[in-house]
């Protein structure tokens, strides 16, 4: 009887609860749209740089993560291929790839800079990058024995182009200097236009070769499944053979922890302003709803309603103006998530970026079991307070005014 | 006869701004089970204030009241809300029918308080709409029905849970007089088949008129100086006995 009269009840003044039912269902569907955008973004952004970069995980030396190194490679992987082939038994691993990571001077002859090297089996990257990256580039490095991707900006400042030749000076594991002269074989943008000034990358072989070293300086590990991290994580720290260390992805690459700190701060500021919004419509509603009906609540109170029963009753009719209000909008949310997924908008480069990344919404159902329930609750809340009146209603006053 | 209500000495006074107004000064009043009793008077005689009390909707400010034998002048509210529930029915000026609700609904609405199965609820609001001839509207919600109509409903309203007592306060005040002598007639046969007692607070002279007793109020006051009319004769003799 309650839910019944309830349902009839919001109907009442129809134009009043629609837009106490528009307010919510934007509420809702803007909140659950920023926070599938912040999905997207941990998601394809950290899926991007775990294929693209720095792998779920890292094994290195521990001496690396605890001393300073005083020459090149002194902190090392010896037996690398031995290692890796160790942790490519691991169900969970997809790739296991080694890379060394090191400065030096790039010369074109008439200019030289700072660079900092990365060196790379094009093979591993393609397999640990999988659809995530364009391969390209690593492909073409792989067809030349001594090429050298340079970054595009580094490339236009060294005035080099594809098929000259750039020589790439440092210091070997022995101390000495070295250098080595590389054919550009294409130029690479990492997105971030400091990066893009000084990174070079090279085949590992030749690094080793310009290193002097038949050493690596840590393997980059790949699994099937980012959800399998932690257990791996866990697996690896007690099976790594004594003296080695992994860091997790988080770890190598900390401005992304930075960076869902920021989109979180934004919805955390969000989402209270869009529920006092929601609180301050709904509590309207009901007010409104409830000195308009005194004479008929006090008569359903002369008949022998409790004032509990009532009471239960505006609670109700709260309830449901949330409920549909919740639902319009996680339809409304999924709706627009479909279009904006399938209009392929650009957003423009984040700052520091010299490229703008797509546009994505990435709904899952944590978002709607969070919003729904947190919206419904302060529905509820909003209605508790008008609602309280009907505990003070005089019968015969509101009669009288009727 | 046993009473049906019983006031002694009551008074009831309230705040309206600074004033103090003393609304009833002292009434005592008996009204035994089966009785039509109408409460006559001018505006701001007491009428109303004496029937929220009767109907413990009010809080009597001094006094004894008593319904069906029992003291229930300062019963609590869950009690109170008891009594209202099974034993008082009420019929308003406006008829205050719930807007959102069809003729069908509001009277079922007290049956459903008292929690009656589905079955005896669908029998007894048939029964009860088919009494007050609205069966065929009861579909309606009260927007769609004329004033005489909504009465009806409330009336049938009122019944259903078969009261033992029925409070109309001024139920001809928002009807033509046609109408006011339709539901006049419907609650006197209703009084006389079913013995529910009525107390009606009223100046229409059709109420009046149908009452088999009239008590008049004057300031608070029931009138002794007007001798209570009794039209039990002329209704006995218009129901032939």
């Amino acid at each position: 009887m309650i839910v019944k009269m309830a349902i009839k009840n919001i109907w009442r003044n129809k134009r009043r609860t629609l837009i106490t039912l528009a307010v919510i269902t934007i509420g809702v569907s803007m909140l659950c749209l920023a926070m599938a955008f912040v999905e997207f973004i941990k998601v394809g952004y950290g899926e991007r740089v775990i294929h693209g970069q720095t792998g779920h995980f890292q094994v290195l030396r521990s001496d690396l993560l605890q001393k300073e190194e005083d020459k090149i490679l002194s902190f090392g992987i010896e037996e690398w291929r031995k290692l890796a082939e160790k942790i490519r038994q691991d169900r969970r691993v997809s790739a296991v790839t080694p890379r060394i990571n090191f400065f030096g001077l790039c010369s074109s002859g008439e200019k030289s800079t700072a660079v900092m090297v990365q060196a790379v089996l094009p093979s591993g990257e393609i397999e640990m990058g999988g659809r995530h990256i364009n391969s390209d580039s690593l492909k073409k490095l792989a067809s030349e024995p001594d090429g050298v991707m340079l970054g595009k900006l580094l490339a236009k400042s060294l005035q080099v182009e594809e098929g000259e030749e750039v020589t790439l000076l440092t210091t070997t594991a022995d101390g000495a200097m070295n250098g080595y002269d590389f054919k550009v074989s294409g130029t690479i943008s990492t997105g971030y236009e400091e990066a893009d000034k000084r990174f070079a990358r090279v085949l590992l072989p030749a690094a080793q070769a310009l290193l002097a070293s038949q050493k690596v300086e840590r393997l980059v590990v790949t699994l099937h499944d980012t959800r399998a991290l932690n257990e791996a994580l866990v697996y690896w720290k007690e099976n790594l053979p004594e003296g080695f260390a992994l860091q997790s992805w988080k770890e190598v690459y900390p401005d992304f922890a930075k960076t869902m700190n920021f989109f979180n701060g934004m919805i955390g500021f969000v989402l209270p302003v869009l529920m006092l919004i929601v609180w301050f419509s709904t509590m309207n509603t009901i007010l409104m709803s409830l000195m308009e009906r005194s004479p008929e609540l006090a008569t359903l109170r002369a008949m022998g309603t409790s004032k509990f029963r009532m009471f239960r009753m505006l609670i109700a009719e709260g309830a449901w103006i949330g409920i549909l209000g919740v639902s319009i909008g996680i339809v409304i949310e999924i709706g627009l998530a479909f279009l904006i997924n399938n209009a392929n908008l650009m957003m423009p480069p984040p700052p520091g970026a010299t490229e703008g990344y797509r546009l994505g919404l990435l709904n899952v159902p944590g978002i709607f079991t969070f919003v729904g329930p947190v919206t419904l609750c302060v529905v509820i809340l909003s209605t508790l307070i008008p609602a309280r009146r009907i505990f003070r209603l005089n019968i015969v006053r509101a009669l009288r005014n009727g | 006869m046993s009473l049906i209500v019983k006031a002694e000495k009551v008074k009831k006074s309230f705040r309206l701004g600074k004033t103090e107004v003393r609304a009833l000064r002292g009434v005592d009043l008996e009204i035994a089970e089966n009785e039509f009793t109408v409460i006559a008077g001018p505006s701001g005689s007491g009428k109303t204030t004496l029937l929220n009390l009767v109907g413990l909707i009010d809080g009597l400010s001094s006094g004894n009241l008593f319904f069906d034998g029992n003291m229930v002048g300062r019963l609590p509210e869950r009690k109170l809300v008891d009594i209202r529930r099974r034993s008082i029915g009420f019929v308003f000026q406006n008829f205050n029918l719930v807007a959102t609700q069809s003729a069908y609904e509001n009277v079922e609405f007290p049956l459903l308080l008292m929690r009656v199965g589905a079955k005896k609820c669908r029998e007894m609001v048939e029964r009860y709409l088919k009494r007050v001839g609205l069966w065929e509207r009861r579909r309606h919600k009260p927007a769609q029905l004329s004033g005489g109509e909504q009465q009806r409903v409330a009336i049938a309203r009122a019944l259903i849970k078969q009261p033992k007592l029925i409070i109309a306060d001024e139920p001809s005040a928002n009807l033509d007089s046609q109408n006011t002598r339709e539901v006049m007639e419907l609650m006197e046969t209703l009084n006389r088949e079913q013995g529910i007692t009525f107390i009606v607070a009223s100046h229409d002279p059709i109420v009046i008129k149908a009452a088999r007793r009239v008590v008049q109020m004057r300031d608070g006051l029931i009138d002794d100086n007007v001798a209570e009319n009794n039209n039990g004769e002329e209704n006995d003799r218009k129901n032939g006995n």
